[in-house]
């Protein structure tokens, strides 16, 4: 920010400033971002990327309001300041970029009429879903069994004791089929 | 005749390879198998010569698990990467199989040859083209050189090649700028279709780069197709490279890849709780994340290299080489340099 307020890092959350402008806060995959204070390392990645395309976007903001001033003297140094103080924020998100380039991290800005609205953001450690890549998926699918004639469902005794693998007899279960849960 | 089923599901790149060590099989051995195989990636037997469709519950036939053991010698002994399922076939069948080519076997059908590239479809206009890769799979980040020298090269040479940047959504591809962005929109046989009409290729050590060697060239086009590859210090030269290739590489340069790849999987830790993670399988020497390996090839290096495919050498002596042109099918020869140190 070029104010006299301006915060002590490119990366600290705004939201609990005085002076926060919401209309500027970009969202993060479409959603709200974590909250204040967040930890945990990829929702503090986070933060830092929208805190620094908020700032983006207040630099924006003024930018446009000072170009539709009318010519006075100190127009043009307050353009002249806004734009250094654009190139600042360009320079830190680039830093982001490039600091957290090698843990796989991705932020890519959606942006309308000049302002950033949304940030993509991915990780390398995460897939779409939030999950470690590391951890194994468990895919249900349902898969009926015909019983021999005569034979219905409640006449088995079924016990299968198995990692992965359990009888389940649910609602959407077809009263006839056990089904089989496939890792 | 013997009849056999060869399984392999390992990642695209490994299934290429693949396919050289059946088409060697039939070379060295005519007649002698029908052959089918089972692996992840159909769309990269599309077209095959040498499939039969055969039941692997026939008790006539042998499912052959395959697999490349001679990597772990890789460092030691002069072989390359096509070597590697060709041994483990001879050794298991008690064949004689060698290569015939240093590259792949992928096939294409008339239609694709003569139909549009993927880049036409969507243009709708015949644009000359190289396809980049600028990043990779999250279990061997080591392999990944940074994005903004990836941009860097394409700058410098935006306005003589048009570049396609491609890449799969589960993996690691960062945006360029001035790319014609396909990532996450080729299927593994668009991607062969992209790669026949393509001018040239430039990649890390990765699936690209085999494709580069084993889909033919379009006529017209210089054979073996250009390929510049930022390879760095994982991987000996000698497994990696494909003649024509440009391969960047620094085995010999520093003491982690001093006399071999060193065949590490991540240049820090991701925190996904991969075994990757573990120390031992993490660059020993980073500059700012960077391996140092990768951190050592330039993107004026890279360039050079790219530029390095000149006209054709029967260019008269004394004659001025004609100028730089791959955005318009300038028709030129290839050198043949099998690998490049990094100087």
């Amino acid at each position: 920010m070029t104010d006299k307020a301006t915060p002590p890092s490119h990366f600290e959350d705004p939201r609990p400033r005085s002076d926060f402008d919401r209309r500027h806060y970009p969202l993060l995959n479409g959603q709200e971002a974590p909250s204040p204070g967040a930890t945990q390392r990829n929702d503090v990645i986070k933060l830092k990327f929208l805190a620094v395309y908020y700032a983006l976007n207040c630099e924006h903001a003024r930018l446009a309001s000072v170009c539709a001033q009318l010519e006075t003297p100190g127009r043009r140094e307050l353009e002249l300041a806004t734009l250094r103080a654009i190139e600042r924020f360009l320079v830190a998100r680039d830093g982001l970029e490039d600091e957290y380039a090698p843990l796989g991290v991705i932020a890519e800005p959606v942006s309308r009429d000049g302002f950033t609205v949304n940030v993509n953001i991915s990780f390398g450690n995460e897939d779409a879903f939030g999950r470690l890549r590391s951890d194994f998926y468990t895919i249900t699918a349902i898969v009926p069994v015909p019983l021999p004639d005569g034979i219905t469902f409640d006449d088995l005794d079924i016990t299968i004791d198995v990692p992965g693998i359990s009888p389940c007899i649910g609602a959407s279960a077809p009263a006839q089929s056990p089904c089989a849960e496939l890792s | 005749m013997r009849r056999i089923i060869l399984t392999n599901y390992q990642a695209p790149g490994d299934v290429v390879m693949l396919t050289a060590a059946l088409r060697d099989l039939h070379r060295c051995h005519p007649g002698e198998f029908l052959t089918d195989v089972d692996t992840d990636w159909p769309e990269l037997w599309e077209n095959n010569p040498y499939l039969t469709p055969l039941d692997r519950n026939d008790p006539n036939v042998q499912v052959v698990e395959c697999r490349y053991p001679l990597i772990e010698l890789a460092n030691q002994r002069p072989v390359h990467f096509v070597h590697g399922f060709i041994e483990d076939l001879n050794h298991q069948l008690g064949l004689s199989i060698r290569p015939a080519r240093v590259a792949g076997d992928i096939h294409l059908s008339t239609e694709e040859k003569l139909g549009p590239s993927p880049v036409e479809a969507i243009t709708n206009a015949q644009l000359p083209y190289w396809i980049i890769v600028a990043g990779g799979k999250f279990d061997c980040t080591i392999k990944w050189w940074h994005f903004r020298r990836w941009q860097v090269v394409v700058d410098r040479l935006r306005d003589r090649i048009q570049f396609v940047q491609i890449g799969a959504p589960e993996h690691y591809h960062p945006p360029l700028r001035g790319v014609l962005d396909l990532r996450r929109r080729t299927s593994h046989r668009h991607l062969v279709r992209l790669v026949y009409h393509a001018q040239g290729v430039l990649c890390p050590v990765t699936f690209l780069m085999h494709l580069a060697a084993a889909v033919e060239a379009k006529p017209g086009e210089p054979s073996p197709r250009p390929c510049v590859v930022v390879a760095g210090g994982r991987e000996p030269a000698t497994w990696e490279a494909y003649p024509g290739h440009r391969f960047l590489h620094t085995i010999g340069m520093l003491p982690c890849c001093l006399t071999g790849g060193c065949w590490r999987s991540r240049s820090v830790p991701l925190g996904d709780g991969d075994r990757k993670d573990r120390p031992e399988r993490l660059c020993l020497d980073t500059v700012n994340n960077l391996p140092r390996c990768m951190d050592m090839i330039t993107p004026e290096q890279v360039v050079e290299a790219i530029e390095s495919y000149r006209p054709s050498p029967e260019t008269p002596p004394g004659a001025e080489p004609a100028p730089l042109n791959f955005g318009f099918g300038a028709s030129r020869d290839v050198a043949s340099v099998d690998a490049v140190g990094v100087r």
